[in-house]
């Protein structure tokens, strides 16, 4: 299986028409956008804004941010919209690479974050490197919560569907190419490397702590094993507002870094010879049956080791730990990557579950820290959710229009999957 | 098997299935892990995770707890989850939220959408 990503770069967007891309600059129709996100009777109203790197601008509450990517053959975020459908990860898919739609707009009370594009809070998250068309939706009155994540989540994949489109004219790309045997061929790709499995955790919990899978819930399914090219292609995509800083959006499953991490090193250090996707769910029962799937599954890849991405904190700690536990008890040696939640002045107790199993940890970072923000010129969104938000406080917004936040607050502050612009280095 | 609700959410009531009795408390989330761990140390099990979707503990009042409380020999693994529960919750303590009054419908809400997964798993 061979996917060629086209990346066309877009450092600016603009709204005008008709909609095209010029050079390294989006230009949207803001009318256009309109009818098409009407289409669904659900919607009442629907505005847009722009949001560039480097601007006075915050974007809050963010609900998901989505790459635009599209295909001429085949279907990118497959499953979510027609109810045939193909495997995702062949053939090519236009990226507008640097830009991304960002929906926001509360749904019930917190758990959505900022974005700053500007200022201290920039410096944690790739988010603010990128150019936000920002979609601000308002539903109809009879739309109950779970219809209005619903309705949110698709509109958010359906314009970055659309927008991807618009790469289709552009012959200024550059191009990746990704390649995935079957199990054999890439067991025995380089017979002299150990074997590395990724153990890729998603949240599964209920309303706004949901993923989905080829448009599935991915409460009802198992441990699955995945292709990395059917991630690219937008197979998995976000449902849910945990903590802002642990949460993975749609656009960093679409970029998975650990994903890309993996193949940088996939036949030199070591070979990358598969995927298995983990859902966190909340029972005990369902957390030691998906323990067994996924264990099972990374022992049958025939992994020498493993590499666990964690979503979320506090009841998904448990699954982290005891699935690394229960690798490690099986001599498949794993690397865990989860942030710490250590208190504001980072001397308490991290994690809210360990094994002494658990011997390699990466951390992104202490998410009770605390950071104090500039005012912005510009806000889109409603400053004063920040009350509401998780990270935020009643007391979060200063009398001089500063804001005291939490890191877990800033979206992708901390990110889970290692994307995320701080962290240590050995000098 | 003897299942138990222990929560501070009043709203939990109305979603209760008929196999399951009802421990209502008026105090907070420590309270209702307190009152969990209890039941542990005589031989409770655990059939949630009392931290399911409620994220940090200085972001929501509300907690409720899923237990079979057929007494019997120790269960270690909801021993040491519900230990590091309580320990989580004083570990926030000196970071409550002070909660915007407006905010408690929806926290219940959530508290509630996440009970009723639990109950979906549990069938």
């Amino acid at each position: 299986m061979v996917l060629e990503l086209r990346k066309v770069a877009i450092r600016n967007i603009e709204f005008g028409s008709p909609a095209r891309i010029e050079g390294d600059k989006l230009i949207v129709d803001p009318d256009e956008m309109k009818e098409w996100m009407l289409e669904d009777s659900r919607i009442k109203d629907v505005s847009f804004d722009i949001a560039l790197p480097g601007t006075s601008t915050r974007i809050l509450p963010v609900k998901d941010v989505i790459e635009p990517r599209a295909k001429i053959e085949g279907e990118t975020f497959p499953g979510l919209f027609r109810e045939d459908m193909e495997e995702g990860g062949s053939g090519v898919t236009y990226c507008l690479d640097g830009c991304v739609v960002t929906t926001t707009g509360p749904i019930v009370g917190f758990q959505e974050g900022v974005i700053d594009m500007s200022g201290p809070a920039a410096e944690y998250n790739v988010y603010s490197k990128l150019c936000h068309l920002v979609m601000i939706l308002e539903k109809q009155d009879y739309v109950d919560p779970h219809e209005h994540e619903k309705v949110v989540r698709l509109a958010g994949i359906k314009l970055a569907r659309k927008v991807g489109e618009l790469a289709f004219a552009c012959e200024d790309y550059t191009t990746e190419t990704y390649e995935w045997g079957n199990i054999g061929e890439n067991y025995n790709a380089y017979p002299d490397l150990p074997r590395v499995v990724y153990v890729y955790n998603c949240m599964s919990q209920g309303l706004l702590h949901d993923s989905y899978f080829y448009g599935r819930d991915s409460k009802i399914i198992v441990p699955t094993m995945l292709t990395p090219l059917e991630i690219f292609d937008g197979a998995l995509v976000s449902g849910n507002c945990v903590s802002p800083g642990s949460k993975t959006t749609t656009y960093m499953h679409q970029n998975n870094a650990c994903i890309k991490e993996l193949y940088k090193h996939h036949g030199k250090d070591f070979n990358f010879v598969g995927i298995v996707l983990c859902p966190l769910m909340t029972s005990l029962k369902e957390k030691f049956r998906n323990r067994m799937l996924t264990v099972r599954q990374v022992k049958m890849l025939g992994a020498d080791g493993a590499l666990i991405s964690q979503e979320g904190f506090g009841n998904p700690t448990t699954d982290l730990m005891i699935v690394c536990q229960e690798l490690e008890r099986n001599g498949i040696k794993t690397v865990i990557i989860t942030n710490e939640d250590a208190g504001i002045d980072g001397m308490s107790e991290s994690l809210p579950d360990s094994v002494p199993e658990a011997n390699a940890i990466v951390t992104t970072g202490n998410s009770n820290a605390t950071l104090m923000l500039p005012a912005m010129d510009k806000t889109i969104g409603v400053l004063k959710d920040i009350e509401r938000v998780c990270g935020g406080t009643v007391n979060s917004i200063q009398p001089d229009g500063r804001l005291l936040i939490e890191i877990h607050g800033i979206m992708g502050g901390h990110n889970l999957q290692g994307n995320t612009l701080v962290g240590a280095v050995t000098i | 098997m003897k299942a138990v609700i222990i929560s501070n959410n009043v709203d939990i009531e109305d979603l209760l299935p008929s196999a399951f009795s009802f421990l209502l408390l008026d105090g907070s989330a420590k309270d209702v892990l307190t009152a969990a761990r209890d039941r542990i140390h005589l031989g409770a099990k655990l059939l949630a995770h009392p931290m399911a979707g409620r994220l940090r503990p200085n972001e929501t009042p509300y907690m409720t707890v899923v237990l079979d409380d057929s007494r019997g020999e120790l269960d270690l693994p909801s021993f040491e989850i519900i230990e590091y529960c309580l320990a989580e919750e004083e570990k926030y303590a000196p970071m409550r939220k002070k909660y915007d009054e407006t905010l408690l419908p929806d926290l219940r809400f959530i508290n509630c959408e996440l009970f009723q997964s639990i109950l979906e798993e549990l069938k």
